[in-house]
């Protein structure tokens, strides 16, 4: 027999009312909590979202200061997240109408997010930032078209980091710029002969994505064409790869399981754990390589071609105004000021590259010490050598950096030939183009 | 929880030879001893970490440190400018202890109604309510957003609490039912025989008999919301709100130098409220299942 209770008459149950509290005690801050664009004091509250780490934060929220000690008026809260987590955060925000005034995002996300027209316009309009203080070809990385929708916030460009120390006790003379592929060669495998096997030469580039690129690019080819197609055929790829293989196998590049590490980060890579002697990296890591290894440490422009280089400055990040910013004017000369202003300079450092600004990027150069010194240095030197800035990268680049890795670890670890692992990542890879 | 330990057969001693049951028993516990290290290696390794210098980590290989420093615990305390450790185990607390709350509140009325009641498309809003279980996260994560950014809620603990108060965690409510199905509804009877109307009879008499589910959905609840990440991320922006899986991963720098140590003894840190819970509750739960009340 079922019993069959029907809705209880009496009106004031002890549950009944506790239902009842709960629902309003969720709805209640509905009220209390408005949306946190409210000025009550008078002052524009902007928000500011951006990637890193502790140290980072620290200098981020020195350069905000500074900005919010020049204009009073304005009151600017920061949040960040480490890469990953950031860039998925970022990612909801954006679908769910919430990013923050000012965003920083990742070269390789500009395009998408330029796509659905969730940035700013800041070439003019009421988010206009002036970008004359910047090398004009590295300011148009931010461009989509005509619109400039973003603002480099670091430069930073390719290099090799070697090992001085280790190659001066093995007696092997430090690469100088100009050095062509066969001097790498021959090097790394000094390098093996003279450890006695211990060190190879070089960490495997073969499955680094971005040293590809200026592979191509030293050979007159981009790795992307404009419309965010490929600009390379298999057979380039190929060659790559083939070279790379060479290497691994004389011993003058490191073995698979140790070239697997390089994505762990400089304190876990070969470099740091004495098992190469050199290693291609952007020149931004390069402090973090310091940190991580005992020796000294110097930078290296690529090994040429023709005397082409292939490197190129490269935003290390870029400062974007979110469309839907409620402040569009203020969040602009947040963008202004921490691009182009010295005292923005001053307070963040060197944890994003090099500062945007060529004037302040001078002054900070010439009173840099220790690892800053070095990086500033190198680009200094290095600035003739650079090719134009690419455009931005076509959405997926980064699923095309992961693929990469993956498929060129068929190759180091003998299971596919160059050519046969060569075709199947032009077949994943126009897949995930197309998408 | 309890290990294993078989025994065999009740056999007089003269039959089996007790040397022989030593050994196998020996040779038994060193097997699931064996196993044990295997299993534990990673706890081992963090706990060994938490107290190795920067430079020992990407080093050695040893799990134990050769050289023990307490450093990384005051480090990890204070890694993050403006804001130390402890503030992000009081935000993690908070949420939890409401979240466990609101669940079982909720999830317990809902599981009543579901299991006990009548009333008009009963049957439709249970199947829906069990769909529910099978949605993908990531596919109600910006609907949600959307909503809560409407509601002003964004960058406050309401999100990851507000909802657990509404019954949206389809899991329990199933467990409750399926728990509550099994207590006879004699009991029921015998209870609206003596005047319990339905708020009666699911305060005195269904909700002490589900103990045990009950018990169970505290524990998940707990973990749970503990250790999700991407709800809080996603939610939370100011840094003193961050909960403790978020504070631990600002420890890790994609570019940089991820500070392992500080993040080992962090991470300690954060498996101990877990660990508490746990044994203080699974008593209960052993107890509960023991003494549910349905004797023949």
């Amino acid at each position: 027999m079922r019993l069959r209770h029907t809705a209880a008459p009496r009106p004031a149950h002890p549950l009944r009312t506790l239902a009842v509290a709960t629902t309003l005690a969720c709805a209640l801050p509905l009220t209390a909590c408005g949306s946190g664009s409210g000025s009550s004091d008078g002052k524009v509250k902007l928000s500011f979202s951006w990637w890193g780490d502790a140290s980072r934060a620290k200098a981020t929220e020195a350069a905000v200061a500074a900005f919010e000690k020049v204009h009073p008026n304005i009151e600017v809260g920061t949040q960040y997240a480490t890469f990953a987590a950031y860039n998925q955060k970022l990612a909801t925000q954006i679908a769910g109408g919430g990013a923050s005034d000012v965003i920083q995002i990742d070269w390789g996300n500009q395009s998408q997010y330029a796509q659905s027209h969730t940035l700013l316009d800041l070439s003019s309009g009421p988010g206009k930032v002036d970008v004359s203080g910047l090398d004009p070809k590295f300011a148009a990385s931010g461009k989509e078209g005509s619109d400039q929708v973003a603002v480099p916030f670091g430069q930073t460009a390719q290099s090799i980091v070697v090992d001085e120390t280790r190659l001066d006790a093995l007696g092997v003379p430090v690469p100088k710029a100009g050095w062509t592929w066969e001097d790498l060669q021959t090097f790394a495998q000094q390098v093996h002969a003279r450890s006695g096997g211990k060190t190879a030469g070089i960490t495997d580039p073969g499955s680094t994505w971005p040293a590809f690129q200026s592979w191509l690019l030293q050979r007159g080819k981009p790795l992307y064409t404009a419309d965010g197609a490929f600009g390379f055929t298999k057979d380039d790829l190929a060659g790559f790869w083939t070279f790379c293989t060479q290497l691994r196998k004389s011993g003058a590049a490191t073995a698979a399981n140790l070239t697997e590490t390089v994505v762990s980060g400089p304190a876990e890579d070969p470099l740091a754990k004495g098992a190469a002697a050199a290693e291609w990296d952007y020149d931004s890591i390069y402090t973090s390589h310091v940190a991580a290894n005992k020796d000294k440490l110097v930078l290296v422009p690529l090994p040429t071609v023709n005397g082409r280089t292939g490197m190129y400055a490269k935003p290390s990040m870029l400062l974007s105004v979110y469309a839907r910013s409620k402040h569009p004017k203020e969040a602009a000369e947040l963008v202004s000021f921490l691009v182009t202003d010295s005292r923005a300079a001053t307070a963040l450092g060197s944890s994003r590259g090099l500062f945007p600004d060529l004037v302040v990027r001078q002054q900070q150069g010439a009173s840099a010490t220790g690892a800053d010194k070095v990086v500033a240095d190198y680009e200094a030197a290095a600035d003739s050598l650079l090719s134009a800035t690419p455009s931005a990268p076509p959405k997926g680049d980064a699923q095309l950096i992961t693929l990469m890795q993956r498929v060129y670890d068929e190759v180091s670890f003998g299971r596919q030939s160059p050519q046969d692992a060569s075709a199947s990542f032009m077949q994943q890879a126009g897949q995930i183009l197309e998408q | 929880m309890s290990e294993p330990t078989p025994r065999a057969a009740p056999a007089p001693a003269a039959f089996a030879p007790p040397s022989g049951r030593r050994t196998r028993t020996v040779l038994w516990h060193l097997l699931v001893a064996a196993v044990l290290v295997v299993v534990l290696y990673p706890v081992i390794w963090m706990l060994g970490t938490s107290f190795k210098p920067a430079t020992e980590i990407v080093t050695s290989d040893r799990p134990w440190p050769l050289h023990w420093t307490s450093h990384n615990f005051p480090d990890g305390w204070h890694a993050d400018p403006g804001v130390t450790f402890g503030r992000f185990f009081a935000n993690s607390l908070t949420v939890s202890a409401l979240a466990v709350a609101g669940t079982l509140v909720s999830c317990s009325l809902a599981a009543y109604a579901f299991s006990r009641l009548e009333f008009r498309g009963r049957s439709v809003m249970f199947a829906a309510m069990v769909a529910t279980i099978l949605l993908p996260y990531h596919v109600l994560i910006v609907p949600q957003y959307a909503i809560f950014k409407k509601l002003g809620w964004i960058n406050t603990d309401l999100p990851l609490v507000a909802p657990k108060f509404l019954a949206t965690e389809a899991f329990f409510i199933f467990l409750m039912v399926q728990f509550m199905r099994g207590i006879p509804r004699e009991i029921d009877e015998a209870a609206r025989l003596d005047g319990c109307g339905p708020y009666r009879t699911f305060l005195f008499v269904v909700l002490p008999l589900t103990r045990p589910a009950l018990i169970t959905s505290a524990i998940f609840s707990f973990l749970w919301t503990w250790n999700d990440f991407f709800t809080q991320l996603v939610y939370l922006n100011d840094t003193d709100k961050f909960t403790v899986p978020i504070g631990l991963s600002l420890f890790v720098d994609q570019t940089g130098m991820t500070s392992y140590g500080p993040m080992m003894a962090m991470s300690v840190l954060a498996l101990l409220p877990v660990f508490l819970f746990f044994l203080a509750f699974q008593r209960l739960l052993v107890d509960g299942a023991t003494s549910s009340g349905l004797k023949g």
